[in-house]
């Protein structure tokens, strides 16, 4: 009687074992890389994976935390050694080389009905920053904008300074704020990309362009750019208002400096919210962000651009992937209204809403009480733009990181220096 | 041919790690391998004559060689000085020589790290310490001042090998008879030509072998140039195993990094083969 019980008990457990692994097998795992973001970010996506495995039995995904400093180099290692996940959620700039080296699929292609179906919910400035030769390859979740001045009110206050509107009052007032104690500004002037996104934002917004419109030509040796580097030259070195190691001063120590209160003002862009977040403000420190100011006469040959846009992160798929289907599902799921009000300041303040639905949560209107004036009048993002992004432009960017630093650096006018490195840059973009 | 058996694993593991590694580093440099660019063809010796005709290559190279130079020199010339001052006899010798092997047991990744925020120039305890002690009269850019973050750097990586090298020549100085001394005392040496005539040739083995491997790690440095200043700035700081990296992952010029590392490989071969000729010499002499 013993050994058929036991015997039944080895049966039983066998069967226990086999379906577990039959279940397991028929469980899809969707692994997705996620680039950057802050905790609160992380903690959020989390909750949001965790509520989806929950909502679909058939299918489980796996978030990995990536560093953004690496973001290129982990994914050009992968994919050399064929080890890429199946999502991947970065910024919409690195689209276009990322679709050349074959690494990611064309949503547009492979659920056209979906996609035709969710495009209206975005704004159409947002949607576009994931799509690449009329096909759609990213789905953003928020966005991010330049450039930003974020500004100690207490300071500002203190010494009767109105909030600068142009170039000029910039001067002035940075030179007024520069004390003992602190400096008057601090811009991000390293080779990293963020640093140079928001000099590049300065630039588009004085009426410069990195290509012409047409896109054969690198024209960063304008006027609109060697004029906004100029400003970053004067304040650097003429008028010495900024830190002497600026060069190496990017912008997340820039926000920490500028809480310790080391600095009247900084340069950013719209995630400085979050990031302050992050590091922790102190009670009773008070600051506010507005627009960078402008240059009273536009010197540049385009259009002013009142911002610039990056979709940092955006949720795009990987070639690859053999679980294209329940990846899918998943990218749905986080584009979600429900879940994309997270983004837009239900818990995450400081990100720039992409959806409608984003732009009309209430928390969001609290943020960036401007910007939904301007949606609600149909005018919001007039005149914004994506960051620069094409074929070469992570590579390109690099090589005017070191024209920018070599102004900075003393070493060349900004003429002299946007000019050696823009031969450079036309190079690469005639090999591409 | 029992022999042959032998040595085959010790050459299998030198042929798969070593030898095919550099032929494939030779094939990959000939080609044009972009990552961005789908077709791949043979461009013979282009991506040399590219890199060869670089102003930043030419920058970056004169960089490592001042980077290897001054760091061997001054690598060597720490080493042998805390050897010799360790083979003193004191009180607290040992724990002293604990203290001092701390650098190289850490990883190069957190040394790194923790000087490079040591030497931020606005929140670094570096500049805190010498403002509070009126050393200097403003913070000082340690990293963003062109003329010296290279050898901020360089004094970095030197803090972290230093100790290697010092207890190696420790180990030397123990094993120097002390008969040889006592015959040099008989004789009336006094102490440099104690220093220069008994202990420095005793010591060339040491300091040829140690010259040797402080030259390979410096020349393939990259950690702690590229955690504390990713090169810069502009290429104030860049070594050729930062642009190699730079011209592979943030270029995605595959062929072209490839051709670098063949340079690097070429520079660190000759050098060996410099500190090999001299330590053969030595070997024959003795």
């Amino acid at each position: 009687m013993k050994k058929i019980g036991f015997l039944l008990m080895i049966v039983c457990l066998g069967w226990l074992v086999l379906g577990y692994s039959f279940a397991a097998l028929a469980q899809k795992e969707v692994v997705i890389w996620h680039f950057g973001g802050l905790p609160a970010e992380h903690k959020w996506v989390d909750e949001c994976i965790k509520t989806f495995n929950a909502d679909h039995p058939g299918i489980k995904v796996v978030r990995i935390e990536k560093s953004w400093m690496t973001k290129s180099e982990e994914l050009i290692s992968a994919w050399q050694m064929k080890t890429m996940p199946d999502l991947i959620s970065r910024d919409t700039v690195c689209i276009p080389d990322m679709v050349e080296m074959g690494m990611l699929a064309p949503l547009s292609d492979l659920f056209p009905q979906d996609i035709a179906a969710m495009k209206d919910r975005w704004l159409p400035e947002c949607w576009n920053l994931g799509a690449y030769k009329d096909k759609v390859y990213g789905i953003l979740t928020y966005m991010d904008m330049a450039p930003m001045l974020f500004y100690n009110r207490k300071m500002f206050a203190e010494t009767g300074i109105l909030l600068p509107t142009t170039w000029d009052e910039l001067i002035e007032a940075a030179k007024k704020l520069t004390t003992k104690e602190h400096y008057g500004i601090i811009m991000p002037a390293t080779l990293g990309l963020n640093d140079l996104e928001i000099f590049i934002g300065i630039a588009y917004a004085n009426g410069g362009r990195f290509l012409n419109t047409e896109g054969d030509e690198v024209v960063f040796n304008g006027p609109g750019f060697v004029d906004a580097l100029q400003l970053y030259v004067d304040l650097f070195r003429k008028y010495k208002v900024a830190p002497p190691g600026t060069v190496e001063i990017d912008y997340m120590k820039t926000i920490e400096l500028f809480l310790r209160e080391r600095t009247a003002m900084g340069l950013g862009m719209s995630w400085v919210p979050v990031a302050a977040q992050n590091i922790g403000v102190l009670p009773g420190f008070e600051y506010k962000m507005a627009p960078f100011p402008m240059n009273p006469k536009i010197s540049g040959r385009y259009p002013a651009a009142s911002a610039i846009m990056d979709g940092t992160t955006t949720y795009m798929m990987i070639s690859t992937s053999k679980v294209k289907k329940e990846a899918w599902e998943f990218i749905k799921w986080v584009t979600r209204p429900e879940s994309m009000q997270m983004w837009a300041g239900v818990r995450i303040q400081g990100r720039v809403a992409t959806t409608g639905d984003g732009f009309e949560t209430p928390a969001f209107a609290e943020t960036y009480p401007d910007l939904v004036k301007q949606y609600k009048k149909g005018i919001a993002l007039k005149g914004a733009i994506s960051m620069p992004s094409f074929p070469g432009f992570t590579e390109m960017v690099k090589i005017f990181g070191h024209g920018f630093q070599s102004a900075l650096l003393g070493e060349a006018t900004p003429q002299d220096a946007l000019d050696a490195v823009q031969e450079e840059c036309q190079e690469i973009l005639e090999e591409m | 041919m029992s022999g042959f058996f032998y040595i085959l694993p010790p050459v299998i593991i030198i042929v798969i790690f070593i030898i095919v590694p550099i032929i494939y580093a030779v094939d990959l440099s000939l080609l044009s391998v972009h990552l961005i660019k789908p077709t791949v063809k043979f461009v013979g010796g282009y991506n040399y004559l590219k890199v060869l005709k670089s102003k930043t290559f030419h920058q970056i190279f004169l960089n490592s060689m001042r980077w290897i130079s001054l760091g061997t020199l001054g690598t060597i010339l720490i080493g042998l000085g805390l050897g010799l001052f360790l083979n003193l006899e004191f009180k607290l010798n040992s724990l002293v020589r604990g203290i001092i092997f701390i650098p190289w047991i850490m990883p190069e990744v957190c040394v790194a790290f923790a000087w490079r925020w040591m030497l931020n120039s606005e929140m670094g305890v570096v500049n805190e310490v010498l403002m509070k002690l009126h050393l200097v009269p403003a913070y000082v850019p340690w990293l963003a001042e062109k003329g010296m973050v290279l050898y901020v750097c360089l004094f970095v990586a030197m803090w972290r090998i230093y100790p290697f090298i010092a207890l190696m020549i420790l180990a030397t100085l123990h094993a120097i008879p002390k008969e040889l001394y006592e015959a040099g005392q008989i004789d009336g040496t006094n102490f440099w030509q104690k220093f220069i005539f008994l202990t420095i040739p005793q010591l060339r083995y040491a300091l040829v072998i140690g010259g040797l491997l402080t030259t390979i790690w410096l020349m393939n440095s990259f950690t702690t140039v590229f955690i504390m200043t990713e090169g810069g700035p502009l290429h104030y700081s860049e070594i050729l195993p930062v642009l190699i990296y730079k011209t592979a992952f943030q270029s995605y010029r595959l062929s072209r990094a490839a051709a670098i590392s063949l340079i690097n490989f070429v520079i660190l071969l000759i050098f060996s083969l410099i500190y090999l000729q001299a330590f053969r010499k030595h070997w024959r002499v003795t």
